[in-house]
C-alpha cells in the first residue's frame, strides 16, 4: 500500500495537479477542531459542573474548573432511592428504583442482554431458513420482514400497553425486553442476511453430504461463522436497548426503572441541586463513554453496517 | 414424506421471528386501527364505535395535531438541510484522508452514545434561563436580544432551541455513514480525477457525491423518520404536552394514551406511521428518478 502510494505521488508530480491551497487547507482543519470543540465542550461542561457547588455553578465560576471538588454530589446520587442513610430526597423517594441508581444500571444490563439473546436467536433462525433453504415464499416473506425497519415503535405503546395489562406483564421485565426484541428483529435479520451470503452455499452442502442435517448445519456450521456478525449486530441491540426511553417510561415500575427512567426522574425531584442532577448525568453516560474509547471501531461498525447495507 | 419433514423444519425455524413479528409489529398495527375508531371513557371499557370522528376531531381545536405535525416537520427540514450537510461536509474533510481521521471521527460519533434523556437534561441546563450558559455567554460579550424567559419557553425560538441539541447528538451519526462511503470509492477515481487537472472541490462534487449517493438519501430517510418518532429530548424538555410550542405527534401519542383517550392516542399512531412509511416512499421515489443509472 505504502509503495503504491509514494508510485502515484510520484505520477502526480508529472501532471499538472492542482494542489490543495494552503490557505483552504488551513480552512478544513479549522472546521474540524471547531466542531471537536463543539462536541466536546458540552461535556465538559456537565463534568465540571457535577463537581461544583450550587453557588459556584450559578455565579462565581461557570465554565472554569470547580474550585472545589465536590466529589460528595456523587455520593449524594447513590443515596437516591434508598431507605437508608441520609436522603437529602425522603420526599420524592418514590420517583427513584427501590435500590437506587445500582438497580437502574443492572436492570439496564438485564434488559439488554436478555433483549440481545432473544432477538439474535429468532434472527438468526428466520435468516438461515430464509437465505438457506429453497422454498416458495421466501422472497416475499424477507421483503415482509424488511418492511419492519420504517415501522415506529410508537404504534405499538398504546395496544401493548393494553394487552400486557390484562397478561399482567406490563410492570416488569418482559415488558421491556418483547418489544425491544421485535423492533430490533427486522434490523437483525437485515443484517444476518449480508452475513450469511458471504458464507459459501459448498459449505452447507458438504455438510449434508457428511449426513448433516438442516439442524445439524445451522449448529454446528453456520452458528459458529456468524459470530462476527452476531457481536456487530449485540453492540448495536445493546446501544438501542440502553438508551431507550418511551417505553421505559410507561412500561416499568420502580423496581424495573432503566437509567434514562432514573436520569429523567431527576428533573422532577430537584431541579436546584445541580450538582446532584450533574454527577446522576455523568453516572449514567460517562461508564459508556469509557468503554466506547476501547471499542470505537467495533461500536461504529455496528452503526455503519446496519445503514450502508440497507 | 421428505417434503413434508423439510416445510416443517422451515416453519419452525421461522417461529421464534413469525410470533415476535406477528405479535409485536402487525398486529398492534391493526389494533391500531380498529382501537382508533372507538371511543374510551376508561381504560378497561370496551368503547363505543365512532368511526372516522377520531380523525376529525384530531386535526379539530381540541387537539390541534396539524400543529404538532408541522413542529415536526419543521425539525425534518431543519435535520435535511441543516444537519446533512454539515453531515456531509465533514465527511467530505475526513474522507480526503487528514492526520488524525480517526480521533476526529471518534468524538464526532460519541454524542450518539448518549442517551437523548441526558442530553435533554444537560441542555436544560444550558439553556436554563438564570444560570445557564447562553445567558452567561450573552452577559459576558453583552450582547442582547435574549429572551427573558429562556430559549425554551419562547414560542418563537422554542423549536429551535429543540433543534440544536439534535444536531449536536445526531451530526456524527450521519458523518460516520456518509464517511463510511466516501471511504469505499477506489481511490484510483479520486486519483484520476485528480489528474484529469480537477479540483478537491469538483472532485467532491463530481466524483464522490454521486457515488455515496444511496448513503444521502439512507441519511435523509432516518433523519425524516427520526424527526417525526422524535419523542425523548422533547419529553424531558416538555413541561405540558397540549400547550407546548414544541408539541409533537409522540408526545401527544403517550400524553393521550393514558389519560383514558386510547382512541385518540391510535389515531395519532396510525397517522404517524403513515407519514412515516409516506416519506420513506417518496424519498426513494425522489432519488430513483434523478438517478441516470436507474433508467436502463
Amino acid at each position: 500500500m505504502a509503495k503504491n502510494n509514494s508510485n502515484t505521488s510520484f505520477d502526480l508530480e508529472m501532471y499538472s495537479v492542482k494542489k490543495t491551497n494552503k490557505f483552504v487547507k488551513a480552512l478544513i482543519y479549522a472546521g474540524l477542531v471547531v466542531w471537536l470543540l463543539i462536541d466536546l465542550f458540552p461535556l465538559y461542561y456537565l463534568f465540571t459542573f457535577s463537581l461544583k457547588s450550587t453557588n459556584e455553578i450559578t455565579g462565581s465560576n461557570v465554565i472554569g474548573l470547580p474550585k472545589e471538588w465536590l466529589w460528595s454530589n456523587y455520593g449524594r446520587v447513590f443515596n437516591l432511592g434508598k431507605k437508608t442513610g441520609k436522603n437529602p430526597l425522603t420526599a420524592t423517594r418514590e420517583f427513584f428504583a427501590s435500590g437506587g441508581i445500582e438497580r437502574c444500571f443492572s436492570n439496564s444490563v438485564f434488559v439488554a442482554v436478555a433483549t440481545i439473546v432473544i432477538c439474535l436467536l429468532a434472527a438468526l433462525m428466520a435468516t438461515y431458513a430464509l437465505t438457506r433453504i429453497a422454498w416458495r415464499g421466501s422472497k416475499t416473506l424477507n421483503s415482509i420482514f424488511m418492511l419492519g425497519i420504517t415501522i415506529p415503535m410508537h404504534i405499538a405503546l398504546y395496544p401493548l400497553y393494553v394487552s400486557f395489562s390484562k397478561m399482567g406483564i406490563v410492570k416488569g421485565y418482559w415488558g421491556l425486553i418483547i418489544p425491544y426484541a421485535a423492533f430490533s428483529l427486522s434490523m437483525a435479520i437485515m443484517v444476518c442476511t449480508g452475513f450469511m451470503n458471504d458464507i459459501p452455499k459448498e459449505l452447507d452442502e458438504s455438510a449434508c453430504i457428511d449426513g448433516c442435517g438442516l439442524w445439524g448445519t445451522f449448529f454446528h456450521i453456520i452458528v459458529p461463522l456468524m459470530t462476527p456478525a452476531l457481536a456487530t449486530m449485540g453492540i448495536y441491540i445493546f446501544l438501542q436497548c440502553w438508551n431507550e426511553f418511551m417505553f421505559a417510561s410507561v412500561f416499568s415500575d420502580e423496581a424495573h426503572y432503566t437509567l434514562p427512567v432514573f436520569v429523567s426522574n431527576l428533573k422532577g425531584s430537584n431541579i436546584t441541586d445541580w450538582g446532584l442532577v450533574g454527577a446522576g448525568l455523568v453516572l449514567a453516560t460517562f461508564p459508556m463513554l469509557f468503554v466506547y474509547i476501547f471499542m470505537s471501531r467495533k461500536i461504529q461498525e455496528s452503526f455503519m453496517v446496519g445503514a450502508v447495507k440497507g | 414424506m421428505y417434503k413434508k419433514s423439510k416445510n416443517l423444519t422451515v416453519f419452525l425455524f421461522l417461529l421464534p421471528a413469525l410470533i415476535l413479528f406477528v405479535g409485536i409489529l402487525v398486529w398492534p398495527i391493526i389494533a391500531s386501527v380498529h382501537h382508533s375508531m372507538y371511543v374510551y371513557p376508561t381504560f378497561s371499557d370496551r368503547g363505543d364505535y365512532v368511526g372516522f370522528k377520531n380523525y376529525v376531531d384530531l386535526f379539530g381545536k381540541q387537539y390541534d395535531f396539524g400543529k404538532a405535525v408541522i413542529n415536526a416537520l419543521i425539525l425534518a427540514a431543519l435535520s435535511v438541510f441543516i444537519q446533512l450537510p454539515l453531515a456531509l461536509g465533514l465527511a467530505l474533510m475526513l474522507g480526503k484522508g487528514i492526520k488524525g481521521e480517526r480521533v476526529y471521527l471518534s468524538v464526532y460519533f460519541m454524542p450518539v452514545l448518549i442517551s437523548a434523556v441526558v442530553i435533554g437534561m444537560l441542555w436544560e441546563k444550558i439553556y436554563n434561563p438564570i444560570y445557564g450558559l447562553v445567558v452567561k455567554a450573552f452577559e459576558f460579550f453583552q450582547w442582547s436580544g435574549l429572551p427573558p424567559e429562556g430559549l425554551l419557553a419562547n414560542k418563537k425560538t422554542a423549536l429551535l432551541a429543540v433543534f440544536i441539541p439534535t444536531i449536536w447528538q445526531y451530526v456524527g451519526y450521519h458523518m460516520l455513514l456518509m464517511y463510511a462511503g466516501i471511504k469505499s470509492v477506489s481511490p484510483e477515481l479520486r486519483e484520476a480525477a485528480m489528474l484529469d487537472g480537477a479540483t478537491d472541490g469538483q472532485v467532491n462534487r463530481y466524483v464522490i457525491i454521486p457515488i455515496i449517493k444511496p448513503i444521502i438519501k439512507v441519511s435523509i430517510i432516518f433523519a425524516i423518520t427520526g424527526s417525526l418518532k422524535s419523542y425523548d429530548l422533547i419529553k424531558v424538555f416538555a413541561k405540558d404536552a397540549y400547550n407546548c410550542s414544541y408539541k409533537v405527534p409522540s408526545l401527544m401519542l403517550v400524553r393521550y394514551a393514558f389519560h383514558n383517550q386510547g382512541g385518540i392516542a391510535s389515531a395519532i399512531a396510525v397517522m404517524m406511521i403513515v407519514l412515516c412509511f409516506g416519506f420513506a416512499i417518496l424519498i426513494n421515489w425522489m432519488f430513483k428518478e434523478r438517478d441516470p443509472y436507474g433508467k436502463k
